[in-house]
């Protein structure tokens, strides 16, 4: 029996040992492998949308580029900070870009990124000023003019000339969605069009929540039951809601009822078995705004490439004109009229040759 | 009929409360067609929202009435939610998740009834530590089960509505009670039934005791440990119960953190309702009718949308203005202290 300090001793190798194992194992330190951290919004990854898009254009970037990611999710506005200045100030690995997504980083991400001056940052959704933040890229989205197209849809489906708005927040961000949205919708249907059809016909809610999937389901369920046909969620997670609200309504309505997906194409999301779908399902379209193509061509550009540009060059717009936003066809699912698309489709080439302006803000009062 | 059993006071109070609601029913019958459909949305939302609160509030009464604070009821609620959702999705069978869900509430808030009754734990931070664990716990589940974040997959077995067809043409009692869910009556029948357990049982007066008056129990020879962790168990069972309603009975999927503190508002609804199971179920209706208020705004008087977080605020402050300035609620005596037998001072 060795005596008690020789255990002692045996015991502290074997941690130290183990630590280092497990440390190495873990962080990969001598790895030189390109890193980008990414701090996610608060609706979380799983949301099948706005999350889940930047997760799909990261992963994406793994397979290309062969970079590595950490990322962090936090629950609350206060953590974003936090986390931005532990991926910025990390001792374990030098990030060569720091991703924040959602506008609600903007004031944790201008305060780290005023501490940091050299670490490069993207966020996606919000402005920063680029004089005053050289090191921070924003990329920005045009979500009015893809809401347009979906909304374009809708006033072309819609039956009873009702349709309805979920969003988040009642936020200018949110607004736009549901501004091109009831704009596109009153340029095909006139029952939509102008301030006294909007006021009668048009019906906009807020979760008050990027998460509450049972407020999004009980609004939703309150939109069809006040004669609305056609239901667009913008609120993340709590729009999944809709998809069940439409399926139970839809059991006992006597007109077809439809929702309309957000973000990522959520046309799947609306079949009867999201795992293996297979027609019917209940989304008409989704509203494609392509965050993964951002966060894609942001690493391009610096990671891969080293090129980071300077002053108003490191706006990014992703809009209809260059393909960062649009709308979901998914012919295996739901084929619409070809005379939908057509009109969807010049009702497009309108947007983006400039005859056709969309209203980013609620343009009715 | 034992007449001194009857608090007068409380009988006027039951008259006041049937009398509304006929009066209500009439009101609503002059009323438009268009409008009566909306008044019957508006009921019929105010039960849903009212369901998951008066359950979880039920069962906080339970444990507080035998001396035990249970502000973990969030995490038991989640746990159900979670437990419902995976049974019902793997076994196909809603009835067996409601079973799941209600087992597990309990199985989880004994945990807390081992801390607080056997190890005379402090209430608060063994409710705490069950709050965090519920939500950790079925996040984590959800990732493994379903391997997915954020949200499980949809369950298609979920527990079938009641269908009132007969109802379905009436303007307001058809989108009101047409279709109804068999746990929204079962809100009311278990409401009623823990009035009789509570008032009018043996175990009733053993649980309410353990909560007044512990050494009194004590003396008559009845266990107060068991008494009180009996009291914990049975608020886990609803408060799961409570959990499952969200997940198979309304919704149709497990969502991360999906009670978004809905067990916290229920406490509240306990106390408002004065630890009495009608009161709990009179203030878990009126928050209820609250939340579909905010709803009903939102849809149908665009007008007052720039309020509307002003109006989400108001279930809030009434109750901090009911509770402050109208009435006070009464407490169990002994809540929150642990029993020692023959303790001195």
């Amino acid at each position: 029996m060795a005596s008690k300090g020789t255990m002692a001793a045996l015991v502290i190798i074997i941690i130290v040992v183990a630590g280092a194992g497990a440390y190495v194992v873990m962080f990969n330190p001598f790895g030189t492998q390109t890193r980008v951290a990414v701090v996610f919004a608060t609706g979380g990854l799983g949301d099948k949308s706005f999350n889940d898009g930047c997760k799909a254009g990261l992963d994406l970037a793994v397979t290309d580029f062969g970079i590595a990611y950490d990322y962090a999710e936090p629950t609350a506005i206060t953590d974003y900070e936090v986390m931005l200045r532990e991926f910025a100030n990390s001792s374990i690995y030098t990030y060569d870009l720091i991703i924040a997504i959602g506008f609600d980083q903007e004031v944790g991400l201008q305060i780290v990124a005023n501490e940091s001056p050299t670490q490069k940052f993207a966020i996606i959704d919000m402005f920063i000023d680029p004089i005053v933040y050289p090191n921070v890229a924003s990329l920005l989205f045009d979500e009015h003019e893809g809401s347009a197209l979906v909304g374009a849809i809708a006033g072309l489906t819609t039956t009873t000339d009702k349709i309805g708005f979920i969003g988040g927040l009642d936020i200018p961000l949110i607004n736009k969605f549901g501004a091109g949205y009831i704009f596109g919708a009153g340029y095909t249907n006139p029952q939509l069009n102008g301030t006294v059809n909007i006021l009668a016909n048009f019906t906009r809610a807020y979760t008050g929540s990027w998460t509450d999937t049972t407020s999004g389901q009980t609004l939703a369920n309150g939109m069809y039951d006040a004669g609305a046909d056609i239901v667009f969620a913008a609120a993340g997670r709590a729009g999944l809601g809709v998809f069940d609200s439409v399926k139970a309504k839809n059991v006992t309505s006597s007109v077809p009822l439809w929702c309309v997906g957000v973000d990522m194409p959520q046309m799947y999301v609306g079949t009867a078995d999201p795992e293996t779908p297979v027609a019917p399902t209940l989304c008409l379209t989704s509203m494609l705004k392509k965050v993964d193509v951002a966060v894609y061509t942001i690493i391009e550009d610096w990671v891969v490439d080293g090129t980071w540009n300077e002053g108003y060059d490191l706006l990014y717009a992703f809009n209809l004109a260059n393909n960062g936003v649009g709308y979901e066809v998914n012919e295996d699912l739901l084929t619409l009229d070809p005379s939908i698309i057509t009109a969807v489709e010049a009702f497009k080439a309108l947007i983006i040759d400039g005859t056709i302006t969309v209203p980013d803000a609620i343009y009715w009062t | 009929m034992n007449w001194r059993l009857i608090n007068w006071q409380s009988q006027y109070r039951t008259l006041a409360v049937l009398a509304s609601i006929v009066i209500g029913l009439i009101a609503i019958n002059f009323m438009p067609v268009e409008q009566q459909a909306i008044a019957g949305w508006l009921v019929a939302t105010t039960l849903q929202m009212a369901t998951p609160l008066v359950l979880a509030g039920l069962g906080g009464m339970y444990s507080e009435r035998g001396g035990i604070v249970n502000i973990g009821l969030e995490g038991i609620m989640l746990m159900g939610a979670f437990t419902g959702a995976a049974v019902a999705y793997y076994a196909k069978d809603p009835w067996l998740g409601l079973l799941g869900a209600v087992m597990v509430g309990g199985l989880f808030a004994s945990i807390h009834g081992v801390a607080c009754v056997k190890y005379k734990g402090n209430h608060i931070v063994s409710g705490t530590g069950i709050i965090l664990f519920g939500t950790g716990l079925s996040t984590l589940l959800l990732e493994l089960v379903w391997h997915q974040k954020g949200q499980g997959e949809p369950v298609t077995n979920t527990v079938p509505d009641l269908m009132f067809p007969a109802l379905l043409d009436h303007p307001f009692l058809g989108p009101a009670f047409s279709v109804i869910s068999p746990i929204v009556l079962f809100m009311f029948i278990i409401t009623g039934v823990s009035w009789f357990v509570l008032f009018r049982t043996p175990f009733g007066l053993r649980l309410r005791a353990a909560g007044e008056d512990p050494s009194t129990l004590d003396s008559a020879g009845v266990s107060v440990q068991w008494t009180r962790f009996i009291g914990v168990v049975i608020s886990g069972c609803l408060a799961g119960l409570g959990g499952a309603y969200l997940s198979i009975g309304f919704g149709s999927a497990f969502a991360k953190e999906m009670t978004s503190g809905r067990g916290f508002i229920s406490l509240a609804a306990m106390i408002f309702g004065n630890w009495t199971p009608f009161g709990v179920l009179a203030a878990g209706l009126f928050f209820g009718f609250l939340i579909s208020m905010n709803y009903f705004i939102q849809i149908y008087f665009p007008i007052l949308l720039p309020f509307a977080n002003f109006i989400a605020m108001l279930p809030y402050v009434l109750v901090i203005i009911a509770l402050g300035l109208i009435r006070k609620s009464v407490p169990p005596k002994a809540i929150a202290i642990p029993y020692e037998k023959e303790k001195k001072g």
